[in-house]
């Protein structure tokens, strides 16, 4: 009886695991309720600028049939993986208009940022 | 009088208790996600502060092509709102970003009206002084002059949507001039918008 419902089992674990989005960068990650959207993260690439800054461009889309305003808030670190305090490290809004994709750029407050750390989730009006 | 006096205690009783109603709680600014105000708040200077320093990093014009640093003087920033502003509340956020950039310094000895520090010029009257040792005093020749000048503008529009409704617009429009040349290397502008009742107050 028990080895009866173990397929059942399975094929409910691996339907959970197929509903939940993978991201694409274990660096940006996605909270609260935004799971349950239809939005996803589809590329990030960075680049250092002639500045030595580093950019990144995170790049998704939203498949839902409605706007959704988001935020997001990036820390820098540096090669260290230290902390690079900064007044750019706080929420930031940024559209994701319906049935499109949409990008958002970031700059490096120092030269020294080699990486970063990104949290994106849905405006709580 | 006796009259008078019972209705202050009642009135100084009444206040007490309305304020004992409303506790006083810190504000999380790292998760501030309570509802907007008509006039400008500490995130909408957050909001126009970053956008200005992200888009002066980006474009490269603080960015000095001999790997040294700029020096900025702040020049004039207009508040040409309806509301009390104090513009080093957006001002305050570049300048510090823009200096731990490494991109920028300020120079606090230069400034339109009056230098900001006039110590660095008032410490040099001890030139004068037989009581400092000459060689500890700050020697001629010593200051440097800006090559960059930051200057700008906060504006508000106040609009009447219907008996109800009003709309406040604010923009801060910022400009960074190279001071050799007098010419514009960065510009930027950040609108916030904001609708609600007529009854609440955006000055």
């Amino acid at each position: 009886m028990k080895f009866r419902k173990l397929p059942i089992l399975i094929s409910v674990l691996l339907l959970c695991t197929a509903c939940a989005t993978t991201s694409i960068d274990t660096r940006i990650q996605v909270l609260d309720s935004f799971w349950g959207t239809d939005v996803h993260i589809t590329n990030v690439a960075s680049f250092i600028n002639s500045s030595d800054l580093l950019e990144v461009q995170i790049t998704g889309v939203n498949e839902e049939s409605d706007y959704l305003k988001l935020e997001y808030r990036i820390e820098w670190l540096d090669n260290n993986g230290f902390l690079i305090p900064s007044k750019l490290t706080q929420w930031t809004e940024f559209p994701a208009f319906e049935k499109t994709d949409f990008r958002v750029k970031m700059i490096a407050p120092k030269t020294n940022a080699t990486d970063f750390k990104i949290l994106i989730r849905e405006v709580n009006n | 009088m006796k009259f008078i006096n019972t209705r202050t205690v009642l009135a100084v009783l009444a206040t007490i208790s309305i304020n004992a109603c409303t506790p006083t709680e810190n504000i999380d600014i790292h998760n501030d996600q309570a509802g907007a105000i008509m006039g400008l708040d500490y995130r909408d200077f957050h909001k126009a502060s970053s956008e200005a320093i992200s888009s002066m990093l980006q474009s490269g014009a603080v960015n000095k092509p001999d790997g040294t640093r700029y020096v900025l003087a702040i020049s004039r920033i207009v508040n040409d709102t309806m509301q009390r502003i104090d513009t080093d509340q957006l001002i305050k956020k570049i300048r510090v970003e823009l200096l731990n950039s490494g991109k920028v310094i300020v120079t606090t000895a230069v400034s339109l009206n009056k230098a900001e520090d006039s110590m660095a010029m008032h410490a040099r009257k001890l030139r004068q002084s037989d009581e400092f040792k000459q060689n500890t005093v700050a020697q001629k020749g010593q200051m440097i002059a800006p090559d960059l000048s930051l200057s700008g503008k906060i504006i508000q529009r106040n609009l009447k949507i219907d008996s109800d409704k009003q709309q406040a617009e604010y923009y801060f429009q910022l400009s960074l001039s190279n001071i050799n040349t007098g010419l514009a290397v960065w510009e930027g502008e950040t609108v916030i918008g904001k609708r609600g009742s007529n009854q609440a107050v955006s000055w």
